[in-house]
Parts: structure tokens; C-alpha cells; sequence
């Protein structure tokens, strides 16, 4: 039996027409339905992630290479089945030469990233709050970014004060600091939060602007 | 206030969540039927990533890394969508690579449906899809020295050291531009193992005020935020939909964001006038007599 490109593109929207339909039907309350179409989005998802790795990453750095006789691209696959040594006692120890190495590279890494990530944001902090025009030294700095610096600046030593742990903020300044700091973190995480509800209803405008044009494409057919 | 009216304002604070649902449902539905005209006011953010992409000379290949999945898709297609339709439309070649499985499959899709628009944009000529590959930090230190070397083929599993594009950057410090979407925190590891890329980024809205100090510091060259920063850039990128009318897949969308905040807004006001309500009934309203004012305790300590 064959299908027609039609066809299987009709059985596909229908699929997800339902999938979508059934996972959004928690909102009314949990149900079987739900609960299973949760298990296929988490098999499906697994299957394809699988299948992927296989086609991009295993085949061709190893069964390919495996195959057309270089014998040696064993020896890493050898190595990394240590790793599965850990559900057998007797020999669990051998899987500590490989979590070891990774947790010396994963040092090394962090290290080199934290300095690569974290340093020109220190760098770009030095701010001037004097207004000036350009020179050999760097940019014009306008009255509006300088306010804009100040507020910056005010707003980083704020915080930072709130987030010294060390000591008990029992000084006057201190401890207004670092109320003025929690009020502007406060700020963010409402920021946060906004930010929050229009990713939120982005996913919900997607799935129901799919069911619109999927309703449209399926009334066209069953007329 | 009448008893009554409180007494109405305060049962707001027990609204059935299937009634919320079915009224969110309703009000990001109906601009999706009845289009609103809206204006997209860019953000500083949003021009400086089009004129980046603008500045990327012929000779240099952009690379769009797709870290997103079903999940995310809501927000991060219409981001992608938005990149890749410019890209096209500009003539500016780009290969798409990511570092979750589904990415790579999802953003060639989307490529090939933006690619009809425009006559003679071909896979192989016009994009490259590397695919999907796994282990961050050992391929992002392997492409910074060999771009093929590291990824051999691409989806179509052809060889990647004999591809046109991909023989545009030698080594990811060749590339024009790296413009990452994601959901994820992936972005890090490129701001962490790229240096010397130039790089730009969109993220889902959750993740946008985090990414803003990278901004300030120039790490990254241009933010896209949501699904708002999708409508943007479609806003400085000129974009017409299929009807001609201004926008694309991030403009249509945002009618509908723009009436569910409003709905959001409007319930927290219902919810906290509810409070006051209900505080106003109890300040006004004295306890009945007969009430116990508390429940005995027996010498076990149960509740008698």
C-alpha cells in the first residue's frame, strides 16, 4: 500500500492537531489522555535524539571510519565503555580514570571560559560619569550617558553591597545599600517576570495559531 | 462600597483557572482571526544586529546555530525565521548547525518553505546544513582550528572539505557573523570558546534580561528577545507577509501578546481589588457570636 505526499501530510497534521490537543487538555484537568500523550512526546523525542546522534556523530566517527578498516577508532570506543564499569562493584573503580579526566578538563574549561566570559564585562564597567568629548583615550561621552553610566554604576555597587555576606551590615550605609540593592533586584526579577509571561503565551500563540490554520486546512478538505 | 459589590469583588479571588485558560485562549485568538495594526518600535538592540549582518562581507559565511527544539518553537522559529528570511532575501550564504537534535532538522525545514519566496535560492549554493552534533566544548575547541576537519559532512552526508561554503571558514574565526537562538543557556559556551567570533544571539523572552550585560560589553553584536524581538527586526528588515501586509511570523503574533498582557494586567487588578474587598468585609463585618473562638484540646492534645 502507498500513500500519496498528500495524504501523508493530511495524517501528519491530524496527528499533531491531537497531540496538541491532548497535552493542552491538562489545563482542564489530569487526565489518561494527557498522561499518554506526554509518554509518546518524551519516546518520540528520545528516538529521534538517538537516531541523530547515530546519523551525525557515531556513524561517521565511527562505524564509517570502522568499517572501511581503520581498526584503531576501537580503542576510544573501548575506553569509553569503562564509563559502564560503575554497575558492577567488583570493577566500578576503572570508571574513576574517565570521570577523573573529565572533571580535570571540565576544571580547565571553566577556568578558561569564566576568564573569556566574565573579564570584558569588568573591563566594559569602568565607565566615565563625566560628560566629555572624544579623545585619543576613547568615545565622546554625552550628558545622557553619562546619567545613563551613573545609574549603571550606582546600580552595580548597590548590588554588590546587597550580596556581601562576610560581614554583618550593621553600618547605617551599608545596610541602606544593600536595601536600595534588594529593591533593584526586585526590579529585574519583575523584569523577569514580564519576560516570563510573553515566552509563555509566544508557545500558547504558536500551538493555537497552529490549530487555526490546521481547522482551515481541514474544512478545505472535507469540502 | 456596598456589602454586595464587595462581597462580588471578593470572589474574584477564587476564580476557577479553566475560566482564565478559556479567556487567555479567546484573547490570543482573536488577533490571530482579526489582525490588529500594530507599530514596531525597534530597540537599539534590534538595528545593531541588521546592521552587523549588513556589514558581513560577501566573501564571509554566517553562521545561524539553531539550539532549539518543539519546545521552544514558538519563540525561537519565528527568531530564526526572521534571520534566515534577510539572509535570503540579502544574498548573504549561511550554514545552519546546532547542538540539539532537533535544531538543525527544524531550521531546514523552515529554510527550504522561506527559500520558494526567493527564485533560485538553492541548497548547496545559497545554505549548508552541517546537522546536529554533540559534546559542546570538544567541538566548538575543534572547529576553532578546523571547521570540515571537525564536522566532515553535512545532513546530506556529503563531504564537507569539497563544499563551497563550508570552505568559506576554514576555522570559525573566518566566519562573518555567529548568530545563535536558543532557549538554552548554549550561548555561554560560544561567548566562552569563541573568542575573537563575532558573535550575536536571540533568546526566548524569559531569558532576555539576562543577556543584556553581554550587549553592553560588545560580546555579543546584536539581541533578539522573544518573540517581540522577532517583530522588530522584521519592523527594520522591511518584511511583507504573504499579503503584502508589513511583517511576518513575529508580527502576526504580536496582536495577540499585546491582549494577553492586557488580560494579565487586568486579572492582577481584579485579584488585588479582591483582597481589598474581602479585608473591607471582614474590617466591616463583626464575628458571629455563637462562633468558638477556638477548638478545645483534650489532655491526648487531639482536637476534642
Amino acid at each position: 500500500m502507498t500513500f500519496s505526499p498528500a495524504s501523508v501530510d493530511t495524517m501528519v497534521m491530524l496527528v499533531a492537531v491531537v497531540s496538541t490537543l491532548a497535552i493542552l487538555s491538562v489545563v482542564y484537568r489530569e487526565n489518561a489522555f494527557y498522561r499518554l500523550f506526554e509518554h509518546l512526546f518524551v519516546g518520540v523525542a528520545t528516538g529521534f535524539g538517538i537516531f541523530v546522534t547515530w546519523r551525525d556523530a557515531l556513524s561517521e566517527n565511527f562505524w564509517q571510519p570502522l568499517s572501511h578498516g581503520s581498526w584503531y577508532v576501537i580503542i576510544p570506543m573501548l575506553v569509553s565503555l569503562l564509563f559502564y564499569t560503575v554497575m558492577i562493584p567488583k570493577y566500578a573503580w576503572m570508571s574513576r580514570f574517565l570521570i577523573s579526566i573529565l572533571f580535570g578538563l571540565g576544571a580547565g574549561a571553566t577556568f578558561r571560559g569564566f576568564a573569556t566570559e566574565v573579564f570584558p564585562q569588568v573591563k566594559s564597567s569602568f565607565l566615565s560619569v563625566v560628560p566629555r568629548a572624544a579623545t585619543e583615550a576613547g568615545a565622546a561621552v554625552s550628558t545622557g550617558q553619562a546619567l545613563n553610566n551613573i545609574v549603571f554604576l550606582g546600580t552595580l555597587i548597590c548590588v554588590m553591597v546587597y550580596f556581601f555576606f562576610s560581614f554583618r551590615h550593621d553600618n547605617k550605609i551599608v545596610t541602606k545599600t544593600a536595601r536600595t540593592g534588594r529593591w533593584l533586584l526586585m526590579i529585574a526579577f519583575g523584569a523577569t517576570f514580564g519576560s516570563t509571561v510573553m515566552a509563555r503565551f509566544s508557545l500558547l500563540i504558536d500551538r493555537i495559531r497552529f490549530l487555526l490554520e490546521s481547522g482551515t486546512a481541514m474544512g478545505h478538505w472535507f469540502r | 462600597m456596598s456589602p454586595a459589590l464587595l462581597r462580588l469583588l471578593a470572589r474574584s479571588r477564587s476564580i476557577d483557572r479553566r475560566w482564565i485558560a478559556l479567556a487567555t485562549v479567546l484573547m490570543l485568538a482573536a488577533p490571530l482571526i482579526w489582525r490588529i495594526p500594530l507599530t514596531m518600535v525597534p530597540f537599539p538592540a534590534t538595528v545593531k544586529l541588521k546592521t552587523t549582518i549588513d556589514a558581513v562581507p560577501e566573501n564571509k559565511l554566517i553562521i545561524v546555530a539553531v539550539d532549539w527544539d518543539s519546545a521552544t518553537k514558538g519563540e525561537c522559529q519565528p527568531l530564526t525565521a526572521a534571520v534566515i528570511d534577510y539572509l535570503l532575501k540579502n544574498n548573504k550564504k549561511f550554514a545552519l548547525f546546532g547542538f540539539i537534535p532537533q535544531g538543525p532538522e527544524l531550521a531546514q525545514r523552515l529554510t527550504e518553505e522561506l527559500a520558494r519566496k526567493y527564485p533560485g535560492k538553492t541548497y548547496g549554493k545559497d545554505w549548508v546544513n552541517w546537522g546536529y552534533r554533540p559534546n559542546v566544548m570538544n567541538t566548538l575547541i575543534a572547529m576553532m582550528n578546523d571547521v570540515p576537519g571537525t564536522l566532515k559532512t553535512d545532513i546530506r552526508k556529503n563531504d564537507l572539505s569539497k563544499d563551497p561554503l563550508t570552505q568559506m571558514v576554514p576555522n570559525l574565526k573566518e566566519a562573518g557573523l555567529l548568530y545563535h537562538v536558543s532557549g538554552t543557556a548554549l550561548f555561554k559556551s560560544y561567548l566562552q570558546f569563541c573568542a575573537g567570533v563575532p558573535l550575536a544571539n536571540a533568546v526566548t523572552a524569559v531569558m532576555g534580561p539576562e543577556q543584556y550585560p553581554y550587549l553592553q560589553s560588545g560580546q555579543t553584536k546584536g539581541l533578539l528577545v522573544g518573540l517581540g524581538g522577532a517583530a522588530q527586526f522584521e519592523a527594520v528588515g522591511d518584511f511583507k507577509d504573504e499579503t503584502g501586509a508589513k511583517g511576518g511570523e513575529g508580527y502576526k503574533g504580536m496582536g495577540s501578546q499585546s491582549l494577553g498582557h492586557l488580560l494579565v494586567m487586568a486579572l492582577i487588578v481584579l485579584g488585588n481589588l479582591g483582597v481589598w474587598a474581602q479585608r473591607r468585609l471582614d474590617e466591616t463585618t463583626p464575628p458571629p457570636d455563637d462562633e468558638p473562638s477556638e477548638t478545645p484540646i483534650d489532655d491526648q492534645g487531639e482536637a476534642a
